[in-house]
């Protein structure tokens, strides 16, 4: 029996006992301690770890970009990426052409000469399915080794591809939104949501591209915009390439004519000259100027497609669009005032879109008096797309300026007065009567029950050498509907179409003809898609409102049309 | 004294040995976070492809095709748009007139012995 009666120890002794016996106490309790600790801090180790690792993997991610409805436009995919050690594969020759079996796309020749090669690793594809993995993995083939990766894909094909632009191999922004947001795609993975609408983009390119075929030009552009706010709803250039092919395609296809072509863009201008001189005061509606003569200003000699047998009023010389007359009225708005609203329009600076691909505007600075009357017109003043659809819309929104947007967020829509609300009114009166006035040049856009009011423009193009090209024209329409409120602009704008007199019967190629007829089809089709509802029941109330009696008193007078 | 040092081995050891039995489960349910956690990146890489593919076969151009092709769809004109004013109901006494909003509304106040104003 254990007891301490049978232990005389003495008292050092037990004091030196109990001292180690405390040592020892402390001992384990610290050891026990140590684990508890171990124990309770182990959760938050594991997360920190976890957390880690899921940066990892996503540091080779890259956000969505998404349209407007949420539909996908791009995005990184797991993919496998296929090589070789040549040094161990078996049978060259019998691989290669099971490979070749397995990737027809791959040249059998050239895989031959990779599995023979004397180096040491050979890149057989870069980004390769799952499937095709499996299906490699099962036949056999000696030396084939797979790594993971990420591949960027555009699903919706060519839709918007120049908007999107593309990445190389590692990840990295080559063109469009891909090159301007690198580092927003990169850093953050929430998707990047454009204000694109997929099938207005579909619609807008599809009805554009059967125009190009069908009078064979040269190149086209087109945007859908919201007038309201800025955003664009659509915009194309053509021709245009495959996004997930992007390598293949030339430099011709890669230009983005919406955003980066710049265009002298001739009658569409004489809008905004028509809204500049009511708003300015510079001229009256009803005044009238000589247009049955040619103009000459220095050498320049201006000229019109057919003179007017009479002196035109304000609001003929824009429906039957008489350079001669846009000319007059610029020269008593004088360059001071034209230069000012011009800026306001912001037609002389380049504008803020989040792609690589925008110009700048091309024009003599000092902004001397030829290229007043010219810019009246739509020459000596080369703008992009863009910058016409987003000035025309200022005019149509009753007089105030809001930038073009391509990114949807919830940022503060800036707006900025240039016309009065009663300039804008008159504008859209006018605009109309030139698709509505048996002299309109625009007659062809029109759309049943969506009040369709817009400008054509002819314009002749300048050659590389220096002159005006002969036989090629920029037919152009811009158009915005229902125009008694609207709330959209759609622009057509069509590269050398080449006359087609069997089909037509004429051998016209001018904006009426050729672009405005497209501009008439989108609206038909993207109407019901943005939520616009035909007018059908008040539609001649309507009409009679937006009639100008200045017009139509003087019908008889005027006798030409463009 | 001794007695208090066996009591707190015993209870060291039943500590550490508890404390080894949690260790375990630990381990085991951080291998299980990391099956679990590998197994919900490789169903969100495969709900990744699946959704690109929704999105490739939902191309405008292919529902607009499909549509046309098996329903027999097509834009809609807007002639084929009208007010409800132009529906004439089948064997009744109502003219175009009376289907007005404001006559279907008077109507329907005064069989329920109400006032429009």
């Amino acid at each position: 029996m254990w007891s301490n009666e049978n232990f005389i120890l003495a008292p050092l002794e037990i004091k030196k006992a109990r001292k180690r016996l405390f040592i020892a106490f402390l001992f384990i309790f610290s050891i026990f301690f140590s684990i508890f600790f171990q124990v309770l801090s182990f959760p938050f180790q594991e997360n920190n770890k976890l957390l880690l690792a899921n940066q990892i993997t996503s540091g080779l991610n890259r956000a969505n970009i998404i349209d407007r409805n949420g539909s996908l436009m791009a995005t990184s995919i797991p993919a496998w990426s296929i090589s070789a050690h040549p040094n161990e594969v078996l049978e060259p020759d019998q691989s290669a052409f099971i490979l070749h079996k397995l990737m027809p796309e791959k040249n059998l020749a050239l895989l031959t000469k990779k599995l023979k090669s004397n180096s040491k690793y050979v890149e057989i594809d870069r980004v390769s399915s799952p499937k095709r993995i499996d299906l490699i993995l099962n036949s056999g083939i000696t030396g084939i080794h797979f790594s993971k990766t990420q591949t960027r894909l555009y699903p919706k094909g060519n839709l918007a591809s120049h908007i999107l632009g593309n990445v190389n191999r590692d990840g990295k922004g080559l063109a469009g939104i891909e090159y301007k947001m690198d580092e927003k795609l990169k850093s953050n993975l929430n998707p990047i949501q454009l204000t694109i609408d997929t099938n207005v983009q579909y619609i807008l390119e599809s009805e554009i591209k059967k125009q190009i075929k069908f009078f064979e030009a040269k190149s086209a552009a087109g945007i859908v915009l919201n007038i309201t706010n800025g955003e664009i709803l659509a915009i194309s250039s053509y021709p245009d390439f495959d996004v997930n092919y992007f390598g293949e395609a030339v430099a011709n296809q890669k230009f983005n004519r919406a955003t980066f072509g710049n265009y002298d863009m001739g009658s569409t201008f004489k809008l905004i000259n028509t809204a500049i001189a009511i708003d300015s005061g510079s001229v009256k509606l009803d005044e009238k100027f000589d247009t049955t003569k040619p103009l000459f200003f220095g050498k320049h000699r201006i000229d019109d497609f057919r003179y007017l047998d009479k002196p035109a009023n304000v609001a003929e010389i824009l429906v039957n669009s008489s350079n001669i007359g846009s000319a007059l009225i610029a020269k008593k708005i004088g360059p001071k005032v034209q230069k000012y609203y011009f800026d306001l329009l912001e037609l002389t600076k380049k504008p803020v879109l989040p792609i690589l691909e925008v110009s700048k505007p091309i024009f003599n600075s000092k902004w001397p008096k030829l290229t007043s009357i010219t810019a009246s017109y739509g020459y000596g003043i080369a703008v992009s797309p863009i910058q016409l659809a987003s000035a025309i819309s200022c005019i149509f929104n009753d007089g105030k300026f809001v930038s073009p947007r391509l990114i949807k967020n919830k940022s503060e829509i800036v707006e900025k007065r240039v016309f009065s609300k009663k300039t804008s009114l008159t504008m859209r009166k006018l605009a109309r009567a030139v698709v509505t006035h048996p002299n309109g040049s625009g007659k062809k856009a029109d759309a049943f029950g969506y009040l369709v009011g817009g400008k054509t423009g002819t314009a002749e193009i300048i050659s590389s050498s220096g002159g005006f090209k002969k036989n090629a024209n920029l037919a152009s329409f811009v158009g915005a509907f229902p125009i008694n409120n609207p709330k959209f602009l759609v622009l057509a704008l069509i590269e050398e179409p080449k006359p087609q007199i069997q089909k037509l019967k004429h051998r016209y190629t001018t904006g009426g003809q050729v672009a405005a007829p497209v501009v008439g089809k989108i609206i038909k089709k993207i109407a019901p898609i943005l939520n616009v509802h035909p007018i059908v029941k008040n539609l001649p109330k309507i009409e009679q409102t937006l009639k100008l009696d200045i017009l139509y008193n003087n019908l008889e007078a005027t006798n030409a049309s463009l | 004294m001794w007695k208090l040092s066996i009591v707190c081995s015993f209870i060291a050891i039943i500590t550490g040995i508890v404390l080894n039995i949690i260790s375990n489960s630990i381990q085991n349910k951080k291998e299980y976070l990391v099956y679990l956690d590998k197994q919900i990146d490789e169903k969100k890489e495969k709900l990744k492809i699946l959704e690109t593919e929704w999105e490739f076969h939902t191309h405008p151009k292919k529902l607009m095709e499909i549509a046309e092709a098996e329903l027999g769809m097509s834009s809609r004109e807007a002639q084929q748009v009208g007010q409800i004013e132009m529906i004439e109901l089948r064997g009744s006494a109502w003219t175009m007139g009376q289907l007005s909003t404001e006559s279907l509304l008077k109507t329907y106040f005064e069989k329920n012995n109400g006032k429009i104003n």
